[in-house]
């Protein structure tokens, strides 16, 4: 490695011998940019102040638990209201009234230059912020910065105040607001209380169990009666027989009835031999025998006995009763039915205005519960006004006012005389370093020895040989740059120290 | 072409070339120190000891790999620039051993050097030989001012130089100036191999063996690489770095 760089070292001696020329130009012109750079150098004078930051937040202790508020850096927030365009073009007027006649765009170019000019630096572990501001004279820096940081702190207070009672106007907006809410709560509260039937749900469901077990017993009751009318029926069916035995039997008798009666006014009139007569008899013979037959087919001893039977026609009360029972029973059931439908439709009502009551009751109670709250925190928040008002808060101290530089900050261009040089004779000395180093070509033995391929060695290395003529013209060449080098740098010499001296005169 | 002309003094040099001791080799005036300086040549005086050491070490290697008698040895450099130097002054070092004796062949027609060694200037040359069969050997053999090293120039006729490189009496001059004396080492100064691989292939081919010299600053890896691959590994008996 150390042969490499003594490599690197020789290589780059020797370029430079080849491009002593192009060296000496570089040189010369590298040293004269930065004579003409370091007298062209701008002045700058820097006028710092440091601003303290005392911070009790009016806002977050009145709303803690209740609502977040953005935590700000303040040391930032100090920052970006003094960079703001706000504060900028108040102390822009403040230094130049004749501003206040600027056209918009001249305002605004101007406002850029100021915060171009001005230097914010915010402290870490202290809550301060260093403030400067850069200008080309020293009075114009301490005035400058003398009117920002001043309308930055008025700035502060007026905001502070604005704050504060910006927060007790927000305090006191959501007060009403609240009210707002709870008596409208309350209102809705009452409505449906007004409305809502008056059943809860286990009367409800007491006069359902009631309704079902009446209805079952009626159901009861119906079949009952049905089997009654049933068994009526049945028990009217065989007394039915009696009453055909009946009816034919009276009319036998009725018929023979007549027959006799046509049988007596015949024998009026004609003996009992007489045909007619004797037909009639036979007739009344012949009726006589049916009536007889019939009875005896009924148990009977003669049709009046048959139709004097009451079981018949208690039977037949009894169905006719029971069929108007049944009857009666039926409406009776399918009213209980509507009702037991009615107290079931009744019971989902019940529930879903039970739920609505609920919501009813924790809206009103979580409002009021907020209301009271905030009825609190207004009380708060007129104290913190007042203690705003005293002094309390956001407070802005200032540390340090703005000093008044009296010597100009930055790279001084003493400095830059003292480096040209050696940037003139680095630069060129640099490049062709890098130049060697870049350039993949061959520049010494031990390079070569390391990449010659495998069967092929290193003979000798040559040394540069110089002819005395060479030597001769090398040394006219060197001592020519060298005296060129001289001139120059006492011209140098004299031009830096002139420019010097006219600034410590200034 | 007409006979050359030669001065006594070269005549008288070339008569005795016909001798076989080197020690019995007529010299014509050597150059004074001043002169060998002037000429970047080596010498034994305090001029620069590094460059004499070099190109003695090198000498002292390029006989070892040629353990017995004489060798032909081709210099050609990678780029041009370089190689000539090293040429002349291999012949130089070769010649310092007073039991030796070098003879520089230019064959750089392009870039011909040889002449500024020679106080006593040439008429013909290896052209003009390769040209004229009535040219001898011995009339292109002249006497440098480096004692025990002689020169051929390149002669008069440069055109169609790489078929004259190639012809049977360039073969047979490189074979006679070897055979001649036993103690004579051939250098030929060959042109650039990246401008004229063909005459360094057709010279290659004449010799025993390819001395590559590498300028500094000139080629990079990839390059090198490439010439060794056109010349040879087994034909090359090294390489030079030369810091020019």
């Amino acid at each position: 490695m150390f042969q490499y760089y003594l490599d690197l070292i020789v290589a780059a001696k020797r370029e430079l011998i080849r491009f002593r020329f192009g060296v000496a130009v570089l040189f010369t012109i590298i040293l004269l940019a930065v004579l003409f750079v370091g007298s062209k150098w701008p002045q700058r004078y820097v006028s710092t102040s440091v601003i303290a930051v005392d911070v009790t937040n009016v806002i977050e202790p009145l709303l803690r638990g209740a609502a977040e508020v953005a935590d700000l850096d303040v040391t930032e927030k100090v920052g970006d209201v003094i960079s703001s365009k706000r504060v900028l073009e108040a102390a822009l007027l403040r230094i130049y009234p004749e501003a206040a006649g600027y056209s918009p765009q001249r305002l605004e170019n101007e406002v850029k230059q100021l915060r171009a000019n001005l230097g914010i630096v915010v402290s870490r572990r202290r809550p301060h912020t260093v403030v400067s501001f850069g200008s080309a004279s020293p009075t114009g820096a301490y005035e400058s910065l003398t009117a920002i940081v001043d309308v930055f702190l008025e700035d502060r207070v007026a905001e502070k105040q604005k704050d504060s009672f910006e927060a007790y106007n927000f305090i006191n907006a959501q007060v009403v607001e609240y009210k707002k809410q709870l008596e409208s709560a309350e209102q809705k509260l009452k409505a449906f209380k007004a409305q809502s039937v008056d059943a809860s749900e286990s009367d409800v469901r007491k006069r359902v169990n009631l309704l079902t077990a009446e209805i079952k017993d009626l159901q009861v009751e119906i079949e009952e009666t049905e089997e009654t009318i049933r068994t009526t029926r049945r028990q009217l069916k065989t007394e039915g027989q009696y009453l055909e035995v009946r009816s034919r039997s009276i009319a036998l008798e009725e018929r023979r009835k007549s027959l006799q009666d046509e049988l007596d006014r015949l024998r009026l009139s004609y003996q009992d031999s007489y045909p007619d007569v004797m037909a009639l008899k036979r007739q009344l013979a012949e009726i006589d025998e049916a009536l007889r037959v019939n009875l005896e087919a009924a148990g009977l001893q003669s049709a009046g006995q048959a139709s004097e039977l009451p079981l018949y026609e208690e039977l037949r009360k009894q169905a006719s009763s029971a069929e108007v029972q049944v009857l009666t029973q039926r409406r009776r059931l399918a009213a209980l039915e509507s009702q037991l439908e009615d107290e079931y439709r009744l019971a989902g009502q019940v529930a879903d205005r039970q739920a609505e009551l609920l919501d009813l009751t924790r809206d009103y109670d979580v409002t009021k519960s907020v209301y009271e709250e905030m009825l609190e925190r207004k009380e708060n928040a007129k104290l913190t006004v007042a203690l705003n008002n005293e002094g309390q808060g956001e407070n802005y101290k200032l540390i340090e006012s703005p000093n008044y530089p009296l010597s100009p900050s930055g790279l001084n261009p003493i400095v830059i005389f003292l480096l040209a040089p050696i940037l003139a004779a680095g630069v060129p000395l640099g490049l062709v370093f890098v130049y060697v180093f870049l350039d993949p070509r061959i520049r010494s033995s031990s390079q070569l020895r390391s990449i010659l391929p495998e069967g092929v060695g290193l003979l000798a290395s040559i040394p540069y040989q110089s002819t005395p003529l060479g030597v001769r013209l090398m040394r006219k060449d060197m001592i020519l740059l060298g005296l060129w080098v001289i001139c120059l740098m006492g011209f140098y010499g004299y031009l830096a120290y002139i420019q010097i001296v006219g600034q410590v005169v200034e | 072409m007409s006979k050359p002309i030669q001065s006594e003094f070269q005549k008288a040099a070339i008569v005795n070339e016909g001798q076989s001791s080197v020690s019995q080799m007529t010299e014509v005036k050597a150059f004074s120190t001043q002169e060998l300086t002037d000429l970047k040549l080596i010498h034994s005086g305090a001029g620069a000891p590094s460059a004499l050491k070099a190109f003695r070490d090198l000498r002292t290697r390029l006989m070892a790999i040629k353990e017995e008698g004489n060798f032909a040895c081709l210099v050609v450099s990678a780029e041009p620039g370089g190689g000539s130097h090293v040429a002349v002054n291999l012949a130089a070092a070769i010649a310092l051993d007073k039991t030796k004796s070098s003879v520089l062949v230019d064959c750089n027609l392009y870039a011909p050097s040889v002449g500024q060694y020679m106080p006593g200037g040439a008429d013909v040359g290896l052209t003009d030989y390769l040209d004229d069969t009535s040219v001898s050997c011995e009339d292109i053999v002249y006497g440098t001012g480096v004692k025990r090293m002689r020169a051929i120039p390149v002669g008069n006729n440069k055109d169609g130089g790489t078929e004259k490189l190639a012809s049977a009496r360039m073969r047979q001059l490189v074979s006679e100036l070897k055979a001649r004396y036993s103690d004579r080492y051939v250098i030929i100064d060959a042109p650039s191999v990246s401008n004229y691989e063909a005459e360094v292939q057709i010279l290659s081919e004449l010799c025993d063996f390819v001395l590559l010299v590498v300028p500094s600053g000139q080629i990079t890896e990839s390059v090198l690489n490439a010439h060794i691959e056109r010349i040879g590994k087994e034909n090359l008996a090294g390489v030079v770095f030369n810091e020019r």
